[in-house]
């Protein structure tokens, strides 16, 4: 009992995944502050260091406005809801060794749940008070959401494929001994960074909440704390799809004088390995415009669905092969 | 011998009055808890028991069978952590396990058998045997009350002001609406959702405790269930 209570509020659970959110959105607006020739974050701590936190805690304080034409129940359920899967999927994650803490045969398809109950949870918010701007958004996610998902499926099944496992302990145990899978599925892990940024909502996807077009998207009604889970959900998924995709195609804590066994050279190498991926995502992110919703449906339909099926038949070819 | 069998059935008639008015010697159970003949009944700490099978194989009644009930790290390896779980229908409750035990894991509680059969139907459903499935769903509970704990202090602590009409309406960018959102209403969707909670709930008690009670449970959910979408159908 007393490492369930460690597992859920303290390692991988509440308090790890509420500091990794908050550095990811600092590294996140102060990134795309410089490439946009600005500051960001600067006062508060050391170089804006606790922006996001001192954000987070103003939001929460701030009152809370439900609106009169909402259903108050899902209105407030869900962005609690919503913060609790991507928490819930990070004690899925092996980060310090080749096991999770809650780990077991067969996970992946419990992770393939909670990417749909994001899904899900994120349109509840959406129509918990509909509106013209939100019932637009909601129908926007949903849209992106068929587009997606498919693709992330099949990049998450290709990796499973080649290691012939279901398990993420079991997807790093197989990197540890042959390396990452970047090096066998490159098309793979580009797929998947970008399906990554269509999920995350990032800019040449963020059809959902685009700011100069449909006010704030599904998330124009919230304010006060609801509004602070929503925006610290967008980061904690953020946070949970990086480690994911740098334990399936990185090798997560995987690396040069690695055991196996709880490390501190593990967590190491899982730290530096999600920070080069948020790197990554926020320069494409950050250095891109938005495309529209025709574009979107022909590149994902017309591009990316082709080179993730090729991808899945190399894979096959790999497993079943000579 | 002799002298006995020289007594008349008289005196076997008198022993036996006499003995139906006095105390028995044996003691009742339930009271004995006092007097130091008692052992107690053996219960196992799970913090404390490394799975080394001995009181296994030390019991004289067979009455412990070594279970998993999770995992553990040894050396950095990853191994099933087993526990002894005792059967206090079997057990003679002689105290060999607690005192064969290593790491004194094993505690002769102050009790009567009485109390530790009482007591074996509550250890292994609320405090030892956590599935892994278990594990996981209990841990999502702790994330969700985490959560709500702090929503409600910070509802608790948030600013509060009074407004006029005007900012409790939804922002529509200046159009009209009306913001009826009967209209998306599903009837009987609220008694779907709690149904297939209630199966759902069923489904998983009777993959982890895989008992005829659960499976009654089950079966039971399911009749209530196709009774309700007949009586829905024939409305």
């Amino acid at each position: 009992m007393m490492d369930l209570l460690i597992y859920s509020l303290l390692f991988p659970g509440v308090a790890f995944s509420f500091a990794l959110a908050f550095w990811f959105e600092y590294v996140e607006r102060k990134l795309t502050a410089h490439i946009q020739q600005r500051i960001g974050p600067y006062f508060t701590g050391f170089k804006g260091l606790l922006q996001p936190i001192a954000d987070f805690a103003k939001l929460l304080l701030k009152e809370e406005i439900v609106p009169v034409t909402s259903d108050r129940l899902v209105f407030v359920l869900a962005p609690l809801i919503s913060l609790s899967i991507p928490i819930f999927g990070m004690c899925f994650v092996p980060m310090a060794s080749t096991r999770s803490p809650l780990g077991f045969s067969g996970d992946v398809y419990l992770i393939i749940f909670l990417l749909v109950a994001e899904a899900f949870v994120t349109v509840l918010m959406g129509i918990a008070a509909l509106t013209p701007y939100t019932l637009i958004g909601v129908g926007r996610h949903i849209l992106q959401y068929t587009m997606y998902e498919g693709v992330f499926l099949l990049a998450i099944a290709s990796v499973a494929i080649q290691t012939r496992s279901l398990g993420l302990d079991d997807i790093v145990e197989y990197q540890m001994v042959n390396g990452p899978m970047i090096l066998y599925q490159p098309l793979g892990f580009a797929i998947a960074i970008i399906s990554l940024l269509a999920k995350l909502e990032k800019r040449p996807f963020d059809l959902p909440h685009a700011k100069q077009e449909i006010v704030a998207g599904w998330m124009t009604e919230f304010s006060g704390a609801s509004l602070a889970f929503v925006r610290l959900f967008s980061y904690l998924s953020m946070v949970w799809s990086i480690s994911l995709i740098a334990d399936l195609y990185l090798g997560g804590p995987t690396g040069y004088g690695f055991t196996g066994d709880y490390s501190l050279i593990g967590f190491a190498y899982f730290l530096i390995k999600i920070n080069l991926l948020l790197v990554l995502v926020t320069v494409i992110s950050a250095s891109s415009g938005r495309i529209r919703v025709v574009g979107l449906a022909r590149r994902f339909w017309g591009l990316i669905y082709p080179l993730a099926i090729l991808q899945f038949i190399l894979a096959s070819m790999v497993r079943f092969g000579p | 011998m002799r002298l006995r069998n020289r007594k008349s059935k008289i005196d076997v008639v008198l022993y036996s009055l006499k003995s139906m008015f006095s105390k028995p010697a044996t003691i009742d159970l339930r009271n004995s808890v006092e007097i130091s003949v008692l052992r107690g009944y053996p219960v196992v700490n799970p913090d404390k028991c490394t799975g080394c099978s001995l009181c296994e194989r030390s019991c004289p009644s067979n009455a412990i069978e070594m279970k998993v009930v999770g995992k553990r790290v040894v050396g950095g390896r990853e191994v099933d952590k087993k526990i002894p779980i005792f059967d206090y229908y079997k057990c003679i409750y002689c105290g060999l396990c607690a005192e064969v035990c290593p790491f004194k894991a094993i505690e002769m509680i102050k009790g009567t058998p009485l109390d530790a059969i009482k007591f074996s139907h509550l250890v292994p459903a609320f405090s030892i045997i956590l599935d892994i499935r278990l594990k996981a769903v209990i841990a999502y509970f702790i994330i969700l009350a985490t959560l709500f704990l702090i929503y409600g202090i910070s509802r608790f602590f948030s600013f509060k002001a009074r407004h006029s009409q005007a900012a409790y309406e939804p922002f529509v960018g200046g159009g009209y609406y009306n913001g009826r959102w009967e209209k998306y209403y599903i009837p009987g969707l609220l008694k779907f959702i709690f149904l297939f909670m209630l199966i759902e709930i069923a489904v998983f008690a009777s993959l982890i405790y895989e008992t005829r009670e659960i499976l009654a449970l089950f079966i039971l959910v399911l009749l209530i269930m196709i009774v309700l979408e007949l009586r829905e159908m024939r409305q």
